[in-house]
C-alpha cells in the first residue's frame, strides 16, 4: 500500500437541487459547476445560475410581447380617423395590456421553470461537454493537487453519476488520511459494478463514522462479498460494515445472514449492541441470536463483558 | 384623398382585432402552460435523467 497523503477536505456544500450547482456563461454559452463566477471557457465573469438565465429569457420575451401590443395600439390610433376611434383604440390598447401583464406576472414563475426545463434538455449536449471540460481540469490536477482534484470531482458528482467519476474519486479518497471530522461522503460513490477502491473506501469510513453506512452501502458489500473477502484485509472490511449495520435494527432485520458472517470479527462492544438488540426482540433473529451468544461464550468465556464495552457509549442517540 | 381616408379606418379595425386576438390567445396560454409547468423537483430529475441516461438508485 502507498503511503497516505495528510490532506484537508472542505466540506461539501450541499444544495437542495443538484442543478443548483450548474453556472452556464452568458457570453458563450459554456457550463460549469467548477466555478462561481468566471467562466472556465472563456475567462469573463458572466456565470449565472440556469433559473436566473431562464427569467431574463423570460423577462425579455414577455417585453416583447407588451411592446407588440402596444405598437398594435398605437397603429390603432394613428389610423383612427375620429376623436371617438382614437380615445376606443387608446383604452382597448391600455386595456389590453395591462391584462396581459398582469397574466405574465401572475405566471412568471411558471414560465421560467418551463424555460429552465427546456434549457437543460436543449443544452444537454454543452451541459455534458461542460462536465467533461470539468472533469479534465480535475485530472489535470491529480498529481498536483490530489485534494482539490478530488473536491473538483465530487461537484462533477453532483450531476453527472457514473463509475468511472465515483471510482476516481474512491482512489483519490484512498491516498488520503482520512479522519472524522472530514465531510465524508459515502453514498454519491455507490457504484454499479465493484472496486476495491470503495470496497476500501467503504470499511475505512464504516470504523470512522458508522452513521455513514446506509442501505446502499450496505447492499454493495453484499452484492460483491466475494470479492471483497477476496482483497487484502477484505473481512476487516466486511466486519466493519457489518459492526456499523447493526447500530439499527433495521439493518439486522434486513441483513440478518450478513451480520451473522461477520459476528465472529466484531469488536467486542459492536458484538454487546447486537446483544442488546437481540435481547430486545426475543423470538425474532433465532440464528443471529445463536451465533452472537457462540461468539460472546468463546471469546468472554462466562464473563461479564461490560467491563469492555463502556468506551461504546459516544453519547450519540444511536450507536 | 377623402376615399382612401375612409378605407384608414379598417387599418383601425384590423389593429384592434388583432391586438384582442394577441393578448387573449397570449394569456391563456400563459395559464394554460403554467398549470402544466414542472416542479423544480422534476426539473431535477429529468436533468439527471438526460445526463446519466436512466435513473440513479437513490
Ligand atoms: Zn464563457
Amino acid at each position: 500500500m502507498n503511503k497516505k497523503n495528510a490532506v484537508t477536505i472542505k466540506p461539501y456544500e450541499r444544495t437542495e437541487y443538484a442543478y443548483d450547482k450548474l453556472r452556464v456563461c452568458r457570453k458563450c454559452g459554456s457550463y460549469t459547476v467548477l466555478s462561481q463566477k468566471v467562466c472556465p471557457a472563456c475567462g469573463k465573469r458572466t456565470l449565472t445560475d440556469v433559473p436566473s438565465a431562464a427569467k431574463r429569457e423570460v423577462r425579455r420575451s414577455m417585453q416583447s410581447e407588451r411592446l407588440f401590443a402596444v405598437l398594435l395600439a398605437l397603429l390603432a390610433m394613428f389610423f383612427a380617423d375620429t376623436i371617438p376611434w382614437m380615445a376606443i383604440s387608446a383604452a382597448a390598447g391600455l386595456l389590453l395590456t395591462a391584462m396581459l401583464w398582469v397574466v405574465q406576472r401572475r405566471t412568471t414563475e411558471a414560465q421560467i421553470r418551463i424555460r429552465t426545463d427546456r434549457m437543460f434538455a436543449r443544452d444537454q449536449n454543452r451541459i455534458r461537454h461542460g462536465m467533461i471540460q470539468d472533469i479534465k481540469a480535475a485530472e489535470g490536477l491529480l498529481e498536483a493537487r490530489p485534494a482539490l482534484a478530488y473536491e473538483m470531482l465530487r461537484e462533477v458528482n453532483t450531476l453527472l453519476r457514473n463509475d468511472p467519476i465515483r471510482n476516481l474519486q474512491a482512489e483519490l479518497l484512498q491516498t488520503f488520511v482520512l479522519r472524522r471530522d472530514m465531510d465524508l461522503l459515502l453514498e454519491p460513490l455507490i457504484m454499479d459494478g465493484f472496486s476495491p477502491h470503495l470496497a476500501g473506501y467503504i470499511g475505512e469510513v464504516a470504523k470512522l463514522n458508522r452513521e455513514l453506512i446506509k442501505e446502499s452501502a450496505i447492499r454493495y458489500c453484499l452484492r460483491y462479498e466475494p470479492q471483497i473477502r477476496g482483497m487484502h484485509r477484505g473481512e476487516d472490511i466486511l466486519a466493519a460494515v457489518a459492526g456499523a449495520a447493526v447500530r439499527m435494527k433495521r439493518y439486522i432485520e434486513l441483513y440478518p445472514e450478513f451480520i451473522r458472517r461477520y459476528t465472529y470479527k466484531l469488536p467486542a462492544e459492536r458484538l454487546e449492541r447486537l446483544r442488546e438488540v437481540i435481547s430486545q426482540h426475543p423470538g425474532s433473529f433465532e440464528q443471529l441470536k445463536l451465533e452472537a451468544e457462540a461468539v460472546h461464550r468463546l471469546r468472554f468465556g462466562g464473563r461479564d463483558s461490560h467491563a469492555s464495552s463502556n468506551e461504546g457509549g459516544q453519547g450519540g442517540s444511536s450507536w | 384623398m377623402q376615399r382612401l381616408s375612409a378605407y384608414l379606418i379598417y387599418l383601425t379595425y384590423g389593429a384592434l382585432g388583432i391586438l384582442f386576438l394577441f393578448t387573449a390567445i397570449k394569456s391563456l396560454l400563459y395559464i394554460r402552460s403554467s398549470k402544466k409547468a414542472p416542479a423544480r423537483a422534476q426539473l431535477d430529475e429529468r436533468l439527471l435523467n438526460t445526463l446519466n441516461e436512466r435513473r440513479e438508485q437513490p
